[in-house]
């Protein structure tokens, strides 16, 4: 199906108004820069392509996170090891010290978040990139496909993670 | 962790945002500038290929249809026919089941629901690589005889005992591949099951079944 060309406007103004997901999503999925390029290209063609069946009724957040992250757990577990899916912190540390986003403004919390995000697994990674993006549980229960209980119940554990990763560090 | 805490660790992230943007040439110029075209035509690869695959099915099966129909009342040749015509069906079927997979793919489904389907997608690929690889130790045979029978050879006719060898072929090659995987599980050969695991076909069983392992623990939990 293809678009008009004033639905092909209105697709790529949403999409510019809407362009921090994809950002996001993909420095939460992909460490080096032209990987995120890589995943950015491919996360617009699948919103290129889903696009002629979006329904306005719904929120085109809610509608682009979904398919964000569809693409970028394929995308990781394309790219991965399935021994590896998780990095080893000096690996990590690497690359970020080689990034310029780390070298603009060094920041400790990015870095420990960077470093925490990259060691979870494809579907942790997803609820916990929509929780610092400051979704309700509402919201991430209905891009994820799972209870709102079940939200609450990850995230009080992923924080936990967190928590006792930050004091791992700090030892 | 206190909430200040977590508060603090959101704002970091969307500094990075920020930051991101201002150093990332996002792919938007690019999409914007001249690619739609390219980006049209990013997934024909994939269903290309199940359409070639379908054709050959379709092409094979039309080929051995024919060749049994002519042969009608020859046991032999009408074997050769149908085998080749089931093997031809096989590949239209599983060609058009990954069709209809693939186009029941729905990237704004919330996702669990589209990474079952992809693990869903994975595991039957997995399983009809299997079923090609035994058919396929055997499928040569009939092509075979169907060629030299075209080239005015009679092979089964004039020497019964070459299909014998040519069967047995068929089994050897199955018998070493079940064969290596049975000896690389006996004790002392741990490092030759492990290289055979982690060859192209283990990998993939591996990586379907953790797929759907991971799925339903992330739902379970």
């Amino acid at each position: 199906m293809s678009l008009t060309v004033d639905e092909e406007e209105i697709f790529l103004r949403l999409i510019d108004q809407h362009r921090g997901i994809i950002r996001k999503v993909a420095a939460g999925y992909c460490l080096t820069h032209a990987d995120q390029h890589d995943l950015s290209q491919e996360i617009m063609l699948q919103l290129w392509k889903a696009y002629p069946r979006y329904s306005p009724e719904r929120p085109f957040s809610t509608w682009m996170y979904r398919i964000a992250l569809n693409v970028a757990i394929s995308f990781l577990r394309r790219n991965t090891r399935p021994v590896r899916q998780t990095i080893a912190l000096d690996e990590i540390d690497q690359e970020l010290a080689d990034e310029s986003v780390a070298a603009t403004e060094p920041d400790e919390r990015m870095a420990l978040l960077q470093r925490f995000i990259a060691t979870l697994d494809p579907l942790n990674r997803a609820l916990l990139l929509l929780y610092l993006d400051d979704h309700s549980y509402r919201n991430i229960a209905a891009i994820l496909g799972i209870t709102e209980t079940n939200v609450a119940t990850k995230l009080s554990r992923l924080k936990e993670r967190l928590r006792q990763n930050i004091k791992n560090e700090k030892n | 962790m206190s909430a200040t805490e977590l508060d603090d660790l959101k704002a970091a992230w969307q500094m990075l945002d920020r930051n991101l943007e201002r150093q990332n040439a996002f792919a938007l110029h690019q999409f914007k500038e001249s690619k739609l075209a390219r980006f049209r035509s990013g997934f024909r690869p994939l269903i290309v290929g199940q359409i070639i695959q379908l054709i050959a099915g379709v092409l094979l099966a039309v080929f051995a249809g024919s060749f049994w129909v002519d042969h009608v009342g020859v046991p032999h040749l009408m074997f050769y026919g149908i085998s080749l015509h089931l093997y031809g069906i096989m590949f239209i079927v599983f060609a058009a089941r990954d069709l209809f997979l693939i186009s029941r793919l729905d990237y704004a489904a919330p996702v669990l629901t589209l990474q079952k389907q992809i693990a869903d997608l994975r595991a039957w690929h997995v399983r009809a690589a299997v079923w090609f690889g035994v058919a396929g130790c055997f499928i040569w045979i009939p092509l075979l005889l169907i060629i030299f029978y075209k080239l005015g050879a009679d092979v089964w006719a004039r020497n019964p005992d070459v299909v014998g060898w040519f069967v047995l072929s068929g089994f050897v090659c199955l018998g070493i591949f079940y064969g290596i995987i049975f000896w690389s599980r006996r004790p002392g050969r741990e490092k030759l099951a492990r290289n055979l695991a982690s060859s192209s076909a283990g990998r993939s069983v591996k990586r379907a079944q953790a797929m759907l392992d991971e799925i339903a623990c992330f739902e379970a939990e």
